[in-house]
Parts: C-alpha cells; sequence; structure tokens
C-alpha cells in the first residue's frame, strides 16, 4: 500500500505514495494508509503512530475554510487537484485523539464536522 | 552465550516466553557490548516485566541525563525533552533518567500516573496555544485564554511553563507586542499565576525553499526584536541550509531558549546515506543518536551550542535508547564523543 514517503522538501513531506513516481493521491487513499499504519502498532511499538501523526498535523495546516480538504491533491506542489471536496481525515483525527487521551484535534474535528454539514444542506 | 545459543532462545521463544534464567543470560550479552541493550533483544517478545527489567538496565546503560539553561530563562532542562504523544512505557524511564521537560503537555485530557506523582515542581510543561495555528484566528483572544485554563481544568497540572503559540505569526507586525494577541492573552494567564514565559512554536510556510527560509528569517528577526519571546521551538535537522542554521544562532545568541524538532522526521534520509557523518558523530549506524548529537552540537558563532533542548518522536524501547543516547554523558564519553558543551 505504502512504496514510499514523500521527500522532506515537498509541501506534503513524510506523506505516503502508492508507488514510487506518484505525486497525487487522494486522501482516500491516504487515510487508508495511515489507518493501516496504526493497526501496524503494537502495545510496545507504537513507531507507525509517530508517521501517522505527522501526516496529521499536516492535514490539519491544510483543512480548507470551509473545514474541509480537497478529496485529490498534489503532494509535491500542494496544490488541489480537482474541485471535490472531503471529509475523510475526521475518522483519523477522532481515532488519534482516543489512542492519545488529548484534545490536539478538537478544532478541527469542530471545522470539519461544521464543514460536513454545511455541505448537506 | 554463543550466538548459536541466542539464536536458538530466539527460535525457542516463538513459541513460549523466556525463562527467568535465559532471560537473564540474554539481557548480560545485551549489556555486554558496546552498542544498543535492545539491539541484543531484538527478535524477543518479552513479557511486560521483562521489558520493564530491560528499560532499567537501558537506564543504568544511559546514566542520569545533565541539564542546560533554557537560554535566558531560569529553567535547567534536560537536552532532550518528553513528548505528550510518546509511548506510555517510556514515560517511565525517561523519567528515571532526569528529563524534566515535557512538551505538548496542554494537550492531555488526564496526565498519565507517573508524571501525576510527581511534584509540579519538579518539571516543566509547555502548551502550544492554537489560536496561531491554520485556520484558527490569530486575534481570537477567547480562543487563546479559554484554551489554557480549560486543558488546566481538566488535567490539573496547575500551571504550564512555557506558553507557545502554535505554528507562529504570519507577520512580523503580529508579533509585536501591541498587535499580539497571543501575548495579551499571556499577559493576563501570568497574571493569574497558569503560565510562566512566552514562546511560540514556529513552522515554516509553504512555498519554494528559498521562500521557506526567507520568511523564517523574517518571522525569527521578528521575534528577536519584539523582545518578548523567550523560548521558540523550531523545525530543524541534519541537512537543513546554512542560512537556517544562521537565523537559528541569531536568536539563540538573543538569549531565547532554543528547542529543536522534526529532527528525526526531516533528517532520517539524508543521515541514513551519510556513514562518514554517522562515524565523525561516533554513531555508526544508529541514524537517530547521530541526529541528535548533530543538531544539539550545531554551533553559533561565538562557539556555544544554539539549540539548549530537542523533541524527538519516541515510540519503542529501541528508539528511546538510541536517541536519548545521543545527549547522556554517559555514552557520550563510553563513545569518545567530545563536542557537548553542558554548560551553556
Amino acid at each position: 500500500m505504502i512504496a514510499a514517503w514523500t521527500p522532506p522538501e515537498w509541501v506534503y513531506n513524510c506523506f505516503p505514495r502508492p508507488e514510487l513516481e506518484t505525486e497525487v493521491v487522494t486522501l482516500d487513499y491516504v487515510m487508508e494508509a495511515m489507518q493501516a499504519e496504526i493497526a501496524a502498532c503494537t502495545e510496545w511499538d507504537s513507531t507507525p503512530l509517530g508517521r501517522v501523526l505527522h501526516v496529521a498535523h499536516m492535514l490539519v495546516s491544510h483543512q480548507g475554510a470551509d473545514g474541509l480538504w480537497a478529496a485529490t491533491f498534489h503532494l509535491r506542489t500542494g496544490k488541489d487537484v480537482g474541485v471535490e471536496r472531503s471529509s475523510a481525515p475526521l475518522s483519523l483525527f477522532r481515532r488519534l485523539n482516543a489512542i492519545l487521551d488529548s484534545t490536539e484535534f478538537d478544532f478541527a474535528l469542530r471545522r470539519g464536522e461544521a464543514g460536513v454539514l454545511s455541505q448537506k444542506e | 552465550m554463543h550466538t548459536e545459543e541466542l539464536d536458538a532462545l530466539k527460535r525457542q521463544n516463538q513459541e513460549k516466553p523466556l525463562s527467568r534464567r535465559d532471560f537473564v543470560r540474554v539481557l548480560s550479552v545485551a549489556s555486554a557490548g558496546t552498542g544498543l541493550v535492545t539491539a541484543g533483544l531484538t527478535g524477543l517478545s518479552l513479557t511486560s516485566s521483562q521489558r520493564a527489567e530491560a528499560a532499567e538496565l537501558i537506564v543504568e546503560t544511559l546514566g542520569k541525563l545533565p541539564t542546560v539553561k533554557l537560554g535566558r530563562l531560569p529553567m535547567k532542562v534536560t537536552p532532550l525533552c518528553i513528548s505528550q504523544d510518546w509511548s506510555r512505557d517510556l514515560l517511565a524511564p525517561a523519567l528515571d533518567l532526569g528529563i524534566n521537560f515535557i512538551h505538548k503537555a496542554g494537550y492531555w485530557n488526564n496526565v498519565p500516573d507517573e508524571i501525576k506523582k510527581l511534584p509540579r515542581e519538579s518539571y516543566y510543561t509547555d502548551i502550544t496555544v492554537d489560536n496561531t495555528s491554520p485556520g484558527h484566528d490569530p486575534d481570537n483572544y477567547d480562543e487563546a485564554y479559554n484554551q489554557v485554563k480549560n486543558s488546566l481544568a481538566k488535567n490539573d497540572l496547575k500551571y504550564y511553563d512555557i506558553y507557545r503559540a502554535h505554528y507562529g505569526w504570519h507577520s512580523p507586525e503580529k508579533v509585536k507586542p501591541e498587535n499580539n494577541t497571543s501575548y495579551k492573552a499571556f499577559l493576563k494567564l501570568k497574571k493569574e499565576g497558569l503560565v510562566k514565559y512566552f514562546g511560540v512554536s514556529q513552522h515554516p510556510y509553504d512555498g519554494t525553499p528559498a521562500e521557506v527560509i526567507e520568511k523564517y528569517a523574517l518571522m525569527t528577526q521578528a521575534c528577536i526584536d519584539s523582545g518578548i519571546i523567550d523560548a521558540m521551538q523550531v523545525w530543524y535537522s541534519y541537512g537543513y541550509p546554512k542560512e537556517v542554521m544562521d537565523i537559528f544562532a541569531k536568536a539563540s545568541k538573543a538569549g531565547i531558549g532554543m528547542t529543536a524538532m522534526k529532527i528525526n522526521a526531516h533528517g532520517r534520509g539524508k543521515m541514513g546515506a551519510d556513514k562518514e557523518r554517522q562515524v565523525a558523530l561516533k554513531a555508526e549506524g544508529m541514524i537517530g543518536r547521530a541526529l541528535i548529537r548533530d543538531v544539539m552540537t550545531e554551533k553559533r558563532p561565538d562557539g556555544k551550542p544554539i539549540f539548549h533542548t530537542c523533541v524527538s518522536a519516541l515510540r519503542n524501547q529501541q528508539t528511546f535508547e538510541e536517541n536519548v543516547g545521543g545527549v547522556s554523558k554517559k555514552v557520550a564519553m563510553r563513545d569518545g564523543f567530545d563536542q557537548f558543551q553542558y554548560e551553556v
């Protein structure tokens, strides 16, 4: 599922890539990869969680004014691809808050949930 | 114990836990070498109590960590911080080593028991305050003030030593005390005894590498000029351009307490490929240790270290031993690594 991680100088740095040459990904792919990383953690080794937290932090930075994210984006340039919006990171944020007994993603969750509501309206 | 015997034990361990006798023998082999204790335990599936015993041995191997003054602040901190999102089983050994600074403590709903039982004055904390984070309103005074108030009501830490504006401000004008909403909230919280010092967790901005450096320089200079910033936490790792190091050297020289972050996330690939640098840092094959040593021995033009402490994401015993060993005096002496300056 993860062939490589993006280099530090890319806008979406240390993000998963399904193929070595991939520069455009869907948020659904990134979320699936992150959930698999969490699943790979054990009681004594949560190394993959560090990678997931980094991706989650970057996604908080790229949350749009509407509380949502571009469904497809360019990893190197950070540019949105297409106009479709997505709330896919919200379930990841909830899971991370629960794992770490943390409030870190509370605000992003509130914004995202409001975004989902207004999208429905 | 011979390698064949150890291999046989590892095979046997696939079926059942190691007996007390075998575990003690494995531990004695693991601690006899000059490498990592955890390297000797690789491939073994240990019970909770065996892990705890291995942690005790790691603590003994690393020895108590030194402390350094955090810039001009009256805080003596260990050169490596605990992060709120570390694996919980690493907290006890970290505290045993004397690690006394906890980054992002403000995000805890509940403070872990290992920390709760300590006198509050025996360790330092920071809170990353989010009204300056992307998507927030940096002029939202109530959000800044309430985040600190509400978190303390939940986690009962009584106060935070450092209030850090998360991500930082986006223009030099916004850093100035008269325009700085975070600073106004800080002053009120300080008066109430809920925070002590004002700082920033400065993140770089999007752009080309040249633009990122230019903005980092501009904002760091604004932080220095403002005179209100006591502590800065910044992205820095092996392989970053010299221009970035020069900016942080200026902040450090100005007396700002400097913390490096993203050391592993951003430097791992480059350090992994640079065997020569690993050898120079007396950490061949131990990338985490090499990265920590590299960052913590970066010097200002006056020869003093730029960074006083650093944050590293540690999530298992092996990375813990490898990374923490990077700032251990005992390990440095054993490795013949003499580049640390503990008195800043």
